[in-house]
């Protein structure tokens, strides 16, 4: 097993929108991935978070098209002709998805699945690629392989078949894995397993990782740096700790406070309002409509990012009020 | 093969898919209203008696005094092919009314009661469709002879169980909803129920398909016209006309070709038509 | 397997025994005396009571239908009045004609409806589709029987590329002969190949497996067999068997229009000399054949579908 030079993804504003419409529903991100590093892209549903995996490896629905700037290692991923990016899916950059249920091809023996992937990418004949595939259903948890690979994904619980999904993504070896929310499906133990399963496979073959959730349990666990996303786009960047311990923008605080487990003991606290409508943004702040402390200069025009600590930045205008929102809610908590 | 690596996944932009229903729905109706006006006014706008014989010598080519041409008997064509569109219209009318008529009462029974009278009717169209349509229709009119009336008798015993069995199916579904739930509460009678709450709402795709079966029933009349177990001659109809015309097709192909146009030019509106509406049923279904 | 088979069989019986009444029952439609009908009006009283006690009329009607289904047991379905010999040989020697030909029309169907319905469904919304879409629908209204006529008089008498008329005298020379009949009837069953194989496309298309098969990054090719067409295949079957009647009724209207000696233009002259036995019994096959259609589809999407289990 020969060690591939790892790469990093460089995502420079990224900008994805439908025909037809002139308000894009990714609006400039940009972030980075370091070779072998985690990262976690977090978000309500309508943020854009999937469809920004789904750019990185040009797979948008139809009638959608992005532009920007998106770079693994020497390759410009949004510059590559189709034959191309065929090449370079599932054996340098693989795509994990959400619903397990549907995202095995019913037909095909699941073996036989893993095996095509196998030889899509690398000459190897049909019992070579069997026994890679078998190998790579051990890998992920599949006991008994040689047996089951026979069987076909509707003789598969969910969270097996989620383990045949990260079979086939991983089995050509690739060294960036985009992970959309492959565990909401999922019930809450299964859930756990799959998460480790991706971690262990990550540190084992020195892989990259972008993992997307709606949920911060999630990527708290398993990402060293997380972004946030909000109406598409990137609300705070930074380290997965110190966006724990010190959430820098308002949303991401009402997120936190969310958490059934995150505030044990306390009253549940929902974020007011409701999830923006992308044609109907402001000019400035997304989240303005919805924030406590925001202020005209907030709506007025677009807040650019402002650095609170090494490696930790964050949109917000009122980030020196910030304590005060995380005061009031520690006092409310405290009634 | 970058078509295949272009089958990316999704909605299309649902702008451009509104803008070809309204247009092909467009050109059906005006299509079809064009083809019923010119058959509701054939006496007044038609050149020559249909019946009249030699007003040429035998098969004339298209002409300025016959724009159709003429067949064997002298007659005129274009007068011939519009007294027929009254026929034939007449046709897929009364082909679709009465089926639907029969087989939506039947099946509205069968649907809202359930139980053995589903059970019954689910058998009785099981059998009747085992049989292709055309086969049966054929052997009805061999027993009781061929003509129009004959004809319209086997079309209805034969097409009401397609109806019955959209109506029933519909009517299963709907039968436990509010409405109907409240209705019966209220204590109105079963009959007030069906008629007046279940069937507008059922009738729907029933008529979506009379659309599509308007055209099999003028195909099948003209087919009928055509070996002589329909209409009978000398009445018009596009069928008999294209059979009174095959010997001569060699050489005065137009004795055959503008029936055959006619049948098409009809059916192509009303199958735009009943596509455009269960384009836009469909939709409306699925908000 | 065998008891799926077995299974479906026996939710057929009834449908059988249904049928089985419908034909029996048809004879019962002639208007006045079915015998008069058959033996003209200028028929001695004797001869219409001999042929009444033979189709065993003055019987009551179940005892008319438990005899109707002895003699069928038996394979008798009487006389043909025209050709004066059994009505089942006379229509079972024409069957292989008949099948050869709804199988060459099947076969050049799929031949012309897979291309178009790819086509369309690949290039969903854009021209190709919309022209396409709208030749097909204009093709359903094409009269079958004028179609042939039409299709003989340009291509068999113009340019003498096909022969007319008889199903020629077996193996190449039959194929040569069907060839245009079958091209027609399959012209007249296209749009509704294309139709439900372009819809049945699209929904593949559209599904997850298919976008986890892109970003795999899968081989064209096998993306295009392994899981678009494997998978558009299956309802396309089911579809296809469903229209069987279909199939058949222009199978009839063509086998007339060429002269071929089929079932079908057996039915169609039994009808105009009025041979009543012969309508009967060409009724009941056909019907059988649908209904053996019907039951080979649900095995064949059984077999294709791994999802559906012979269980039940």
């Amino acid at each position: 097993m020969s060690v591939r030079p790892r790469d990093a993804l460089r995502v420079e504003a990224l900008t994805v929108a439908f025909r037809g419409s002139d308000h894009p529903v990714i609006r400039g991100v940009s972030f980075e991935i370091a070779p072998g590093e985690a990262f976690g892209l977090v978000g309500e549903s309508g943020s854009g978070k999937s469809l920004t995996c789904r750019a990185i490896l040009r797979l948008l629905p139809r009638g959608a098209a992005g532009t920007g700037r998106v770079t693994y290692g020497a390759h410009s991923l949004l510059e590559l002709d189709d034959a191309e990016m065929q090449a370079l899916r599932g054996s340098t950059i693989a795509m994990i998805f959400q619903d397990p249920m549907t995202a095995l091809n019913p037909v095909l023996r699941v073996g036989d699945a893993i095996a095509q992937v196998i030889r899509s990418h690398e000459g190897l004949g049909a019992r070579a690629a069997r026994t890679r595939a078998l190998e790579m259903m051990e890998r992920v948890g599949i006991r008994d392989a040689a047996r089951r690979a026979a069987a076909y994904p509707h003789e598969f619980s969910g969270g097996m078949r989620q383990r045949v999904h990260i079979a086939m993504a991983l089995a050509a070896r690739p060294t960036l894995l985009l992970a959309d929310e492959p565990t909401t499906a999922l019930d809450v133990v299964v859930q756990a397993e799959i998460l480790r399963l991706l971690d262990d496979l990550r540190r084992e073959q020195g892989m990259s990782l972008l993992l997307v959730s709606h949920d911060f349990r999630v990527v708290a666990g398993l990402c060293d740096r997380v972004g946030v996303m909000y109406a598409g786009e990137l609300v705070e960047l930074g380290p997965t700790r110190a966006v724990l311990r010190r959430p820098e923008h308002p949303y991401t605080i009402g997120l936190m406070n969310s958490l059934p487990e995150a505030v044990a003991g306390e009253r549940l606290r929902a974020i007011p309002g409701a999830p923006p409508d992308p044609e109907r943004l402001p000019p400035g702040c997304a989240f303005a409509p919805r924030c406590e402390l925001a202020v005209d200069a907030c709506i007025a025009a677009p807040v650019a990012f402002s650095q609170t600590s090494p490696g930790h930045r964050s949109r917000c205008l009122r980030i020196d009020r910030l304590d005060d929102m995380r005061r009031s809610l520690a006092a409310a908590d405290g009634a | 093969m970058s078509a295949v690596s272009t089958v990316a996944l999704g909605r299309p932009a649902r702008r451009r898919r509104l803008a070809t229903v309204g247009w092909s729905l467009r050109i059906g109706l005006v299509g079809i209203l064009t083809v019923a006006a010119l058959a509701a006014f054939a006496p007044m706008i038609a050149p020559y008696d249909p019946t009249a014989l030699g007003l040429a010598q035998g098969l004339t080519p298209p002409s300025a005094a016959h724009w159709f041409g003429t067949d064997q008997l002298g007659r005129d064509i274009l007068t011939r092919v519009l007294y027929a569109a009254r026929i034939d219209l007449q046709i897929g009318t009364i082909g679709v009314i009465i089926p639907l008529i029969m087989g939506a009462v039947i099946g509205l029974f069968a649907g809202y009661y359930a139980g053995w009278s589903d059970a019954i009717l689910g058998r009785v169209v099981d059998v009747v469709t085992a049989f292709p349509f055309l086969v049966l229709v054929l052997a009805i009119v061999a027993m009781l002879g061929p003509g129009l009336r004959n004809f319209y008798i086997a079309i209805s015993l034969v097409s009401w169980v397609a109806y019955a069995r959209i109506v029933r199916g519909e009517a299963l579904g709907v039968r436990g909803r509010g409405y109907i739930l409240a209705a019966r509460s209220l204590g109105y009678s079963d009959a007030r129920i069906m008629f007046r709450h279940l069937l507008p709402n059922v009738i729907v795709p029933a008529l979506v398909f009379g659309m599509s079966d308007f055209v099999l029933d003028i195909l099948a009349g003209a087919s009928l016209g055509f070996f002589g177990l329909g209409v009978q001659p000398p009445t018009p109809e596009w069928g008999v006309m294209i059979a009174e015309g095959r010997n001569f097709i060699i050489t005065a192909p137009w004795v055959v070709i503008f029936p055959g146009v006619a049948i098409i030019v009809t059916s192509f509106f009303v199958s735009l038509i009943g596509d455009s509406v269960s384009d836009i049923v469909r939709r409306v279904r699925a908000s | 397997m065998i008891r799926y088979i077995a299974g479906r069989l026996l939710l057929i019986l009834p449908v059988l025994f249904g049928v089985s009444i419908v034909v029996f029952m048809l004879i019962r439609l002639i208007p006045g005396n079915p015998a008069i009908a058959i033996l003209g009006e200028h028929a001695t009283p004797e001869l219409i009571a001999r042929v009444q006690k033979q189709l065993g009329l003055n019987l009551p009607i179940w005892l008319q239908y438990l005899r109707f289904l002895g003699n069928a047991s038996r394979g008798d379905f009487g006389l043909s009045f025209f050709y004066q010999e059994k009505v089942s040989t006379l229509t079972l020697e024409r069957i292989p004609v008949t099948l050869t030909l709804i199988a060459y029309a099947a076969l050049v169907g799929l031949i012309i409806a897979v291309p178009f319905a790819t086509l369309a469904a690949v290039r969903r919304e854009t021209l190709v589709d919309h022209v396409i879409r709208l030749v097909f629908t204009a093709t359903i209204g094409i009269p079958t029987f004028w179609l042939g006529i039409v299709l003989a008089l340009l291509l068999s008498v113009k340019v003498r590329l096909f022969m007319l008329g008889g199903a020629g005298a077996g193996g190449l020379d039959t194929v040569w002969h069907l060839t245009l009949p079958a091209l027609t009837i399959a012209l007249h069953i296209s749009p509704i190949l294309v139709r439900a194989l372009r819809s049945s496309l699209i929904e593949v298309m559209d599904s997850d497996y298919v976008t986890t098969g892109l970003a795999m990054g899968l081989r064209p090719v096998t993306l295009l067999v392994s899981y678009l067409l494997r998978n558009a295949l299956t309802p396309f079957i089911s579809i296809l068997g469903l229209n069987i009647g279909w199939l058949i009724g222009g199978t009839i209207i063509i086998e007339q229009v060429f002269g071929i000696p089929g079932v079908g233009s057996l039915l169609i002259t039994s009808i105009l000399t009025r041979d009543y036995s012969i309508v009967q019994f060409v009724t009941l096959v056909l019907a059988f054949l649908v209904i053996l259609v019907n039951l080979l589809t649900d095995l064949a999407y059984a077999a294709l579908d791994p999802r559906v289990s012979f269980q039940r």
